[in-house]
């Protein structure tokens, strides 16, 4: 699938939340109360969120969500009770009752890897959770219909 | 006789005069002569002392926790105050993100507690490339505590936030943001 947008992880993340903390030994920032983490078209809500720099040169590494995690992107909506998100390989992955939405289509199982560039989403079932997807086939065309 | 009695009034009156005239010429000459700077404004009423070129730093089991600079200080004995003007209060580095360095108009040092209050465009930096500007922060000595209840701008390079309430730990260097936060998180390499 084409990527859906530019170098979105080069993309600055704008963040806004009721209370910041930053940890210099563990090189986090975590953001709490009511979050929002905004990346070009992609947009993340969760009660809390932290980003992880990496020792050397200090880039994000990766951003874990969690509680009441919904990802908005397009019409992809996906909710879970946890989220990381990799910057590098620009996906997310859902844990905790994890679902995606896509129009009137939805998928849910045990994990699921949300692909931020792609159109595309891969669910993993458990033991637990098995993999379900209500899928709506598209409606046949009005013209189809005369053919009648 | 009348005459000279007369005569003797006015000559009284004319060496009055004249040394009345010598008496003021003498003062005035005393105080031009006497050079500006070197007399004293009168202090307000309730500061004890008034001082130039301030230098005052705290040191604990040998190790050296702050240093406070200031152009000007007053100090108010009522309260055990020293009012500082035109400040640098200088937090050495404990290992972690190097020296802290803050700038600000005023500030007040509680003598006794040791406390520090900066107030007027309160800048801070630190060596490794923290900054942070407010318009009020508090010292609290006993726990090594730096808090702002403003708004607050700080930076380090890969997070640039602004917020109203700040705490910044001397010895971390850790930061909270306490309302309102706005961020933005730089991804790339650390500017």
């Amino acid at each position: 699938a084409q990527p859906l947008s530019g170098d979105r992880g080069g993309q600055p993340i704008t963040i806004k939340s009721n209370e910041l903390a930053t940890d210099s030994k563990s090189r986090t920032a975590t953001f709490s109360g009511n979050v929002t983490a905004r990346q070009g078209d992609l947009t993340i809500y969760a009660d809390r969120l932290t980003v992880y720099y990496l020792a050397k040169g200090g880039e994000v590494e990766k951003v874990e969500a969690s509680g009441n995690v919904r990802v908005v992107q397009g019409d992809r909506l996906a909710t879970a009770r946890e989220g990381v998100y990799l910057n590098k390989e620009q996906k997310i992955v859902l844990t905790g009752e994890p679902k995606v939405f896509q129009g009137e289509n939805a998928v849910s199982g045990k994990v699921i890897t949300y692909y931020v560039n792609e159109q595309k989403s891969v669910v993993t079932g458990g033991a637990d959770a098995r993999v379900e997807a209500v899928i709506h086939p598209k409606e046949k065309g009005k013209d189809d219909g005369k053919k009648r | 006789m009348a005459k000279i009695n007369k005569i003797r009034h006015v000559l009284a009156t004319i060496i009055i005069l004249a040394i009345l005239y010598l008496a003021v010429s003498l003062v005035l000459k005393l105080t031009q002569t006497m050079p500006q700077d070197t007399r004293l404004p009168v202090l307000p009423r309730n500061i004890e002392l008034s001082l130039n070129n301030i230098h005052y730093s705290e040191v604990k089991d040998g190790v050296k926790k702050w240093e406070l600079f200031a152009d000007k200080g007053e100090f108010d004995k009522a309260k055990n105050v020293t009012l500082l003007m035109a400040v640098r209060f200088v937090l050495p580095d404990t290992g972690r993100n190097g020296t802290i360095t803050l700038t600000a108009d005023h500030a007040e040092y509680q003598n006794e507690t040791k406390n520090v209050t900066l107030s007027g465009n309160v800048f801070a930096r630190s060596d490794s490339g923290m900054e942070f500007t407010t318009s009020r922060v508090f010292y609290d000595a006993s726990r090594a505590l730096v808090t702002s209840q403003d708004r607050v701008r700080y930076t380090d390079g890969r997070l640039t936030v602004e917020g109203i309430g700040m705490e910044l730990a001397v010895r971390t260097k850790n930061v909270k943001v306490l309302r309102d936060v706005q961020a933005i998180v730089t991804t790339g390499k650390k500017g």
